[in-house]
Order: structure tokens, then C-alpha cells, then sequence
């Protein structure tokens, strides 16, 4: 229905700019205008299943070949096009270089779009929908976290295989050029925020899932509360804030928010817009509505949940007073 | 002090008299404050300076850190090693001064006892490049170090060297870990002046000086201590722990919450600490369920620091005061001296053994959570001994009365008839040192016995050490005697002179 709604409204604008001014070249026509509408033929379970890997030289180990850093190519002889609406949006800072899309079907997926260019939400906002080509392109899982985007070689992360004294890098997803974005990326319509509903999770229930399906989703936690502890550890009054300077090192600042049925992190950068506020005290109660991330960096390591807030306004129903007092 | 007046005036006496031929700028007349006060100073900002490092144990060691300071740690991820490491300053000069103080800047943490393993000393004739061993050390009395929860450097407060004055000294920062507990300690800004220490008080957990929320919920020493906070909520514990901060629906009397703000802009579950409240008085007047008025209300109370709900903790609260007055429970007994022998030490007790047969290394030795156990027991036998635990010197010129009291359990008797032979208690106003034969003794009347045949610590009672009142050289003694064949174990803790 609104998809109607809308074009009723360009028809009509388009109608208007007719009738005022002598036009010497054919007006755009209406579907142009709405974007390139693809046809989906994968699902994004379906992607990763086909075409992700557990393949990872320097992560793997004798106990573990599960595979934390990898970057496999997306090659098939038909069209692989995934498709959803963008969840994600960097414009306070905490989303950096990427984009996360969702698919709203029942037991739907989402996945980040990695790309090289920063602010764009511009192009593609909260809501919009859109289709990726994905032929080509390559999907890895960064930290076991999966993302679409090219394959990079980190030289800093080595090692030397003693047998052959070869060097295996670290194979991770990187970041894809804009321009390589823009050739595989189709927006379609106006954005309509609505269409993705978070699923409304208690941290227990998070816990007990799969992260392999629930990561990068939409999920909302209601009575939370910030404990004012960093991974257990009691914060000094000093760094009471979302993200304190960690001097250029760049990994997001852990805080610990729990709904009475368990304990979670919410990771902020130190360049959000938000980082230097106060966090909220534990008398803010309400519902958190975050993008579910997963880390796991080591293969001795359990792995772990870590949320992120999009923007401030993630804070919601309960926390109106906390929010108009940091305004 | 008196350079500074000097060119006060002179400066004065210059400006005055150019005053009236010049139309110079008065600024240029600032008395310049004589800043000079310096003794001696070492940033850590490049090295170690001229402080030298001893390895008294284990392999960690002092080092300087290029975040410029100086830094001991003996916990290597993921393990703790046993160490003790001592940063030793070079010589001091302190002749010629009337007063003198030092302080530093620092912080140290995750440490089992922060206030037997970070401790400053002071020696006048220690020689650089020897042990700490082959020189006297004595302590110095700084406030209470703790755990600051977090990296950020705080300063010491400024250590009295007035003592020292007229001698050439030499400070050290000694350091102790285990194999259970390694901490780290750091510390940049040493600085040595001139001029009588400002000291500062701290809280120490005392009536008059009671920790605040934060304080008590670094300081889990298991030791009992003064806490003063607000009652901001209190704890539901079901399936699910969650905190609560208000009162209307409580229905849980057995806890509270405090903290150190009753703001709810500021309240964090991290920073406040729940309060476990026996049945009796305290949670009668203290529970949110029946005192709704409470939640908001500074309160004092005095509990054992230890965790609950698998957090910071203050348990087995026995009395609680509010700012009006209104007050329940039993008020602690002040105690005049105290020695817990908590957490394997000894305290400032000495150790003279009479008769150790060679068989054994040692007859008292300080346990875990057991306090001082003596016993002659070696399996398998039963060896004679006499072997004594004599207490510092207390000072009881102040009182006109004095109690002891302490906790005590007894085992391995082969003749409960003779336990009393066993083990007394004795005071002696006369000793200085040395075997207990050298000083007068009174063995002290003790009311409760153990059974002599189980673990179980009993209370001795209050046994009436009034005698001594009046001296201020006073001695305790736990006297271990075993004979062959029957060498019991007697186990001494939380010992008090009130």
C-alpha cells in the first residue's frame, strides 16, 4: 500500500513540474525513478551457506577449524542477488564504513555490507530496500562475524608455517570501493523504516541463540539497564561514558547492560557522537534497541555477544529522562 | 620559609625604590614565591633514575615503563608468581633540616592484602647494592592504600620524614605477591621536600572514619569495618538477581542497597553494594519492606566487607546508625588492639620457641583462615616443646580497665584433663625481647576453653586483663606446651583489647 502511496506522490509532482514549465526532453519515467528493482534469488542463509568457508590458515589450529578470518568468492554461473532493507545508519558515528541489511521474512537474516566510504546512510538510510549482486564480491567472517565485501590480506597478521616456513596472512572480508558499491548495490524506493520490526529478545534468550543466525539483526531488550561495569569490571567515575579515548588503538568500548536475565556488552566506538556521555545511571529502565554483533578473536576464546547502539535514540521507552538530560 | 621573606623584602625595597623615578611596569616587581623546597625528585618519567631494584624473590621485577613510570607485577598472564621486590631510592640527605615529608604518585591493584603487600620503607643504614636483608627497615606509616578501580595514578599523601631529619636516608617501596595472588603496582613523582607533612586522613573503616561505599567495596578484606552510604534499594533474589532502586513494592526485608549517592541520576548498579541484614534489630530497622521512609537516608553500619550476590559486599551487619540518632543492633566493642592473624600473617606477634625439638621447623605458624596454629605433632609423634606467641607492645597507659578477647579451637588432646596445661595466656608489663624467661609473666584467667577434641573455635570470653591497666609497654602471650605423646593443635585468631 504504500509503495502505491508513493508513487501517487511522484506522479503527482511530476504532474505539477509538467504543467509549469516547457520541458525540451522526455520525463524520467516513474519506475526509473524508484530505482533498479532486481529479482532476489538467494536468501542470506542461503549465501553463506553456499558460498562461505571455514577455510582460515591462520586462525585454525589442531583443536579448532572453525574459521575466524576468511574471505571466500561469491563466483556462480547464475545471479546470486540477496536482498533486504537497510537496518543500520552511521550518522552519530558508532556505524563506521558499513551498512547492515535485513531481510523481513520469517525467520529472516541479516548481514553487513562493507564498504569503503563513510556517510552512507545518505545514499542508503534506515528502511531503504535494497538488492546486491554478490557476484564477485567475496563473504567472510571477520571475529566469526559474517560480512559481505572484498578480500584483504592482513600483513600484520602472520605467521610462519614451521614445516614449509611459509607466511600464512590473515584472510579477512574487507571493505569494497564505493564505486564497486554502487555497481552491485540497487536501491529501490523510498526508505521505510517500519518494514523491519526488531524482534524483541530478553539477554537470556540472545544467549541462548545462534549467533550464526542472529547476528547482525535487529533486536530490541526491554527493562534494560547499564550496571556501570566494563565486562565485570567496576568503571571508575572517570570513565562513566559510552566510550572513553583508548588513545588510537580503535577497538569499541565494552558496557555491561543486563535485564535481570543476564549480562551483555554494548561496544561503542571512542568516535561516536555519544562516547563522551555519561552513561546512564541503572535507574533509566527501558527498551535498548541495538544491532546484534558476535566477536570471537581467538580460537581458545568462547566467543561473545556484543551489541550496537545505532544512535543515541536506541535508548528508548525509559529512558526520556536520561536522554533530555544530556541534550 | 625565611629565604623567601629575604627576597620579599628585597624585592620590596627595589620596587619602592624605583617607584618614584621610573614609570616601570609594577609587574615586573611580582614577588617571585621561593619554590625551592625540593630535596630531592624522580619523575620516572625516562628510567629508574638513581632508585636501584632488588630481587629478593621470584623473577618479576621492578622496570620502567615507557608510559613513564615504574612498574612491578607478578602476574604474568594467566599466571601469579610468588615474588618480593624492592625499589630502593638513592641516599636522601636530610642534615641540616628541621622537617621533611615525601610523596608519590601511584596505584596499585589486584592485590590479596594491599596493606601487607604494598608497604614504604625507611632505613638509615642500608647500603646500595645489598639485600633489603643486611640493613635495618622500618616501616613508615602512610594512609590507608587501596585499590583505586582503575589505572588512574592517585597520590600518596605526604609521608612524614621529620623523624629522619639530620640523618641521610633511603626510601624503598617493597613489594610482595603469591603464586594465588599477584598484584601490580605503579608509581611515578617521587618527590622528597621540605617542611612538616600535611597529612591528610583517611577513612580506615573506623567508627569516626568509616569507608564510604567505594571504599568498602575495594577493601574486601573479609575484616568487619564502618560503612556509611545512603539506602538506595535493595536486591530481589529469585531466578533472576535484579537490582532494584525504590521502595514502594519491596517485599524483600533481607537486604538493602547502598551507595554513595542517593541522586538516581547517579546511582550504578556497580557503584552501589548489598547489605546483608541478619534477622534481629538491623533488618527490624533497616528493610525496605516495613521502612519504606529508609530508602533515600544516610546510615552507618558495621558488617564483616565481604562479597554477596557474587558482588562487593557488606554481611553480618550487627549495628546500624542514622544521622538522626535513631539507632539498632549491638555497637561494637572499641578495640584498643586488634590482630585478626587473617590471611596467613602474623601480625606484628613474635614467635619464641623455648623447646622446638630438631625435628620440627617450627612449632606457631601462621594458616589461611585457621589464624596462628601451634602443634608439636610431626607424624608420626608426639614431641615435647614449650613455644610462646607474644603479642606487640600495647599501650594500656590510657585505660583503667582492659578486657582480651580472641577465638580459639583445640584438637588432638590425648587427655582432655590436661588441656590446661597445654595452652594459657599470659601478660607481662616487663618484656622487651628475647626468651619470655627474661620478663615477669601473670598468666591470665581465660573463661572458655575448647573442647580439645574438634575444630570447632570457640569465643574465650572476656578474660579481665585489668592488671595492666596503666602500663604502656603491655605484652600478650599464647603459651604452647606439648609433652611426648601428646601434642595437641591450638588455633588463635581474631584476638581483642578492648
Amino acid at each position: 500500500m504504500k509503495k502505491i502511496k508513493i508513487t501517487g506522490a511522484i506522479v503527482l509532482a511530476a504532474a505539477l513540474f509538467a504543467s509549469c514549465a516547457d520541458t525540451d526532453f522526455e520525463a524520467i519515467p516513474v519506475d526509473k525513478l524508484m530505482g533498479d528493482s532486481l529479482t532476489t534469488t538467494y536468501t542470506i542463509e542461503q549465501l553463506k551457506t553456499e558460498f562461505m568457508t571455514d577455510a582460515d590458515a591462520y586462525s585454525d589450529t589442531v583443536r579448532y577449524l572453525g574459521g575466524l578470518y576468511t574471505a571466500d568468492l561469491i563466483k556462480a554461473n547464475r545471479e546470486v542477488v540477496i536482498s533486504g532493507y537497510i537496518t543500520s545508519t552511521d550518522t552519530e558515528g558508532n556505524v563506521y564504513k558499513y551498512f547492515v541489511v535485513q531481510e523481513n521474512t520469517p525467520n529472516g537474516q541479516a548481514i553487513k555490507i562493507s564498504i569503503d566510504a563513510s556517510g552512507l546512510s545518505g545514499v542508503y538510510p534506515i528502511g531503504q530496500k535494497v538488492w546486491i549482486r554478490c557476484n564477485d564480491l567475496y563473504v567472510g567472517k571477520y571475529g566469526e562475524s559474517p560480512q559481505i565485501g572484498l578480500k584483504y590480506i592482513n600483513t600484520e597478521r602472520f605467521k610462519v608455517k614451521k614445516s614449509t616456513g611459509d607466511t600464512i596472512y590473515r584472510i579477512e572480508p574487507g571493505r569494497m570501493p564505493l564505486p564497486v558499491a554502487q555497481s552491485h548495490i540497487h536501491a529501490y524506493g523510498m526508505p521505510d523504516p517500519s518494514v523491519i520490526v526488531p524482534d524483541t529478545m530478553t539477554i537470556a534468550q540472545i544467549r541462548a541463540s545462534s549467533y550464526k543466525k542472529l547476528v547482525n539483526k535487529l533486536v530490541c531488550i526491554k527493562n534494560a539497564y547499564f550496571t556501570g561495569r566494563e565486562d565485570g569490571k567496576i568503571l571508575s567515575d572517570a570513565d562513566m561514558i559510552f566510550a572513553p579515548s583508548t588513545d588510537g588503538v580503535g577497538y569499541p568500548q565494552s558496557r555491561d547492560i543486563t535485564d535481570g536475565t543476564g549480562t551483555i556488552i554494548i561496544a561503542t566506538s571512542e568516535y561516536a557522537k555519544f562516547a563522551g556521555y555519561k552513561l546512564p545511571a541503572s535507574t533509566y529502565r527501558g527498551n535498548i534497541t541495538v544491532i546484534i554483533g558476535w566477536y570471537r578473536n581467538y580460537t581458545d576464546d568462547a566467543g561473545d555477544w556484543q551489541l550496537t547502539l545505532r544512535t543515541l535514540g536506541d535508548l528508548g521507552a525509559g529512558f526520556e529522562n536520561y536522554i533530555e538530560s544530556v541534550k | 620559609m625565611k629565604n623567601f621573606n629575604k627576597y620579599k623584602l628585597l624585592i620590596g625595597t627595589l620596587a619602592l625604590a624605583l617607584v618614584g623615578c621610573s614609570n616601570l611596569d609594577e609587574s615586573a616587581f611580582e614577588v617571585i614565591e621561593d619554590t625551592n623546597n625540593v630535596i630531592y625528585s624522580e619523575t620516572f618519567e625516562n628510567d629508574l633514575g638513581e632508585f636501584t631494584t632488588q630481587n629478593v624473590s621470584g623473577e618479576q621485577q621492578w622496570v620502567y615503563n615507557s608510559s613513564k613510570y615504574v612498574i612491578m607485577s607478578g602476574y604474568v598472564s594467566p599466571t601469579d608468581y610468588a615474588n618480593e621486590d624492592w625499589l630502593i631510592s638513592p641516599e636522601i640527605d636530610l642534615t641540616g633540616l628541621s622537617a621533611a615529608h615525601f610523596s608519590f604518585d601511584h596505584a596499585a591493584r589486584y592485590f590479596a592484602n594491599i596493606l601487607t603487600d604494598v608497604t614504604v620503607w625507611i632505613s638509615t643504614d642500608y647500603v646500595t647494592g645489598n639485600l633489603p636483608a643486611t640493613a635495618t627497615w622500618t616501616q613508615l606509616t602512610t594512609k590507608t592504600f587501596s585499590d583505586p578501580g582503575s589505572w588512574t595514578f592517585g597520590n600518596s599523601g605526604q609521608i612524614s620524614l621529620t623523624q629522619y631529619t639530620g640523618q641521610k636516608v633511603k626510601i624503598a617501596f617493597k613489594y610482595v605477591s603469591t603464586s594465588k595472588k599477584a598484584g601490580t603496582w605503579e608509581i611515578k613523582n617521587f618527590l622528597v621536600e621540605k617542611g612538616e607533612a600535611e597529612i591528610v586522613v583517611g577513612n580506615d573503616g573506623s567508627e569516626e572514619f568509616p569507608f564510604t561505599v567505594q571504599e568498602a567495596m575495594l577493601n574486601q578484606t573479609n575484616a568487619s569495618a564502618w560503612v556509611e552510604g545512603y539506602i538506595i534499594g535493595y536486591l530481589w533474589s529469585g531466578v533472576q538477581t535484579t537490582y532494584h532502586f525504590s521502595a514502594d513494592t519491596c517485599t524483600q526485608a533481607t537486604n538493602i542497597l547502598i551507595a554513595d549517592t542517593n541522586a538516581l541520576s547517579q546511582i550504578y548498579v556497580a557503584k552501589s553494594m548489598a547489605v546483608q541484614l541478619p534477622s534481629g534489630a538491623v533488618r527490624t530497622g533497616l528493610n525496605l519492606t516495613a521502612n519504606k521512609a529508609n530508602l533515600g537516608k544516610k546510615v552507618t553500619m558495621y558488617g564483616m566487607l565481604s562479597s554477596y550476590f557474587s558482588a562487593p559486599g557488606l554481611k553480618s551487619v550487627s549495628y546500624y546508625k542514622f544521622e538522626d540518632g535513631t539507632s539498632g543492633g549491638t555497637k561494637p566493642i572499641k578495640a584498643i588492639f586488634s590482630e585478626t592473624f587473617a590471611n596467613s600473617s602474623k601480625g606484628n606477634f613474635t614467635i619464641e620457641n623455648v623447646n622446638m625439638p630438631a625435628a620440627l621447623s617450627y612449632i606457631w605458624t601462621p594458616t589461611a583462615t585457621y589464624g596462628m596454629t601451634a602443634s608439636a605433632y610431626k607424624s608420626p609423634t608426639d614431641y615435647e616443646s614449650e613455644s610462646w606467641l607474644i603479642s606487640p607492645a600495647i599501650d594500656l597507659s590510657k585505660v583503667t580497665s582492659a578486657t582480651l578477647m580472641f577465638d580459639h579451637a583445640l584438637n588432638y588432646v590425648a587427655n582432655a584433663a590436661n588441656k590446661l596445661n597445654y595452652i594459657s595466656v599470659w601478660m607481662s608489663s616487663d618484656y622487651q625481647s628475647g626468651l619470655p624467661a627474661s620478663a615477669t609473666w601473670t598468666r591470665v584467667i581465660v573463661p572458655t576453653y575448647p573442647a580439645g577434641n574438634n575444630w570447632t573455635f570457640v569465643s574465650s570470653g572476656n578474660a579481665d586483663i585489668s592488671s595492666m591497666a596503666g602500663k604502656n609497654k603491655v605484652r600478650i602471650a599464647f603459651k604452647y606446651t606439648s609433652i611426648a605423646g601428646d601434642a595437641a593443635t591450638w588455633e588463635v585468631k581474631n584476638v581483642v583489647i578492648y
